[in-house]
């Protein structure tokens, strides 16, 4: 195991210093956003939430998409007549 | 290395604080009758001690300051994802509603094909007969399961040149073993047989649901009609 010099903690010591700055910077503006926004959440249930939110909207899509194919499948029709029928583009613009 | 290697290799040195080890004492005396310097001996096994814990020390320093940059990192890391999806809200606010189209687009589909499954049930003679053949069908393909596979397995062993050099004793020990097997087959299959039953039994009055089509189509009720 090799010794730690005072130099490698005097550099670690200057980069803490530095990340926490940086940090707090940045907790700022997120703060500032999030009342904007009118929002109480941490940085990371945001991030939770919006994962959940897209993989939400991939399962969704998924089903509707093999729901609508069985649909068209039973009408004997195109799938885009099925979704014209329900009132949906077939395409999220 | 030990104390005592130390000691024994030091080459000068006073010492200034006494040792509190007995055999560390009895080191550095008979050092002391030896040498000529034997207080500088001891010294320097202090100062290695003392250098020791510093270098823990700085270790545990060091360790401390690199946790701390990495907990840092970690968060910094958060902050700036999170602040990029609040800067982009409306990105949020549409995918909030393309979950709304595709869920619409889901239930829809759904109550479609319920519709067209109980048409079609109706048409079979309703639900239970459904379940009915269901179940025939689920215990055919058990019978052909136990029955295939037990009848090639007994097939092979007792036409096999191993089987056939056996002695009639032996040869009689083995058939016992499978039909003990056999009976075990049997009594695994009865067993399945009746789950199957109980289940139609449960299934008596009831109606094909939409709960139950989902679960059939593999599809999550829950998320496709949410409470």
């Amino acid at each position: 195991m090799h010794a730690i010099s005072q130099s490698q903690i005097s550099n670690s010591r200057r980069e803490v210093a530095e990340l926490k700055e940086h940090y707090e910077r940045l907790q700022k503006q997120f703060d500032s956003l999030s009342a904007e926004l009118d929002l109480s959440l941490t940085a990371k249930q945001v991030m939770d939430l919006h994962i959940k939110r897209l993989k939400e909207y991939n399962e969704l899509r998924d089903a509707g998409l093999r729901l609508a194919q069985l649909v068209a499948d039973e009408k004997r029709c195109r799938m885009k007549d099925v979704f014209e029928e329900m009132g949906y583009s077939m395409k999220d613009d | 290395m030990d104390d005592t290697t130390m000691v024994d290799s030091s080459p000068a040195g006073v010492a200034e604080k006494p040792y509190k080890n007995k055999a560390g004492d009895r080191a550095a005396c008979a050092s002391t009758s030896r040498r000529s310097g034997p207080r500088k001996t001891v010294q320097k096994r202090d100062v290695s001690v003392e250098d020791r814990k510093l270098a823990t020390q700085t270790r545990l320093l060091f360790n401390e300051l690199s946790r701390q940059k990495a907990s840092y990192k970690k968060h910094i890391d958060q902050l700036k994802q999170a602040i990029k999806i609040l800067e982009s809200f409306e990105t949020e606010e549409r995918i909030l509603d393309l979950i709304s189209k595709w869920r619409g687009v889901s239930q829809a589909g759904m109550s479609y094909m319920l519709n067209s499954t109980l048409l079609k049930i109706d048409k079979m003679g309703g639900y239970e007969e459904l379940l009915r053949r269901e179940c025939e069908a689920e215990k055919r393909k058990i019978e052909y399961q136990f029955s295939d596979n037990l009848q090639e397995d007994m097939e092979a062993v007792f036409e096999s040149e191993d089987f056939q050099a056996l002695s009639e004793e032996m040869q009689q020990e083995y058939r016992e073993q499978m039909m003990e097997q056999v009976k075990e087959a049997q009594i695994r299959k009865e067993k399945e047989f009746a789950e199957i039953e109980l289940k139609m039994k449960q299934s008596a009055g009831q109606e094909m649901s939409m709960q139950e089509l989902s679960k059939r189509m593999k599809l999550e009720y829950s998320m496709i009609f949410p409470d």
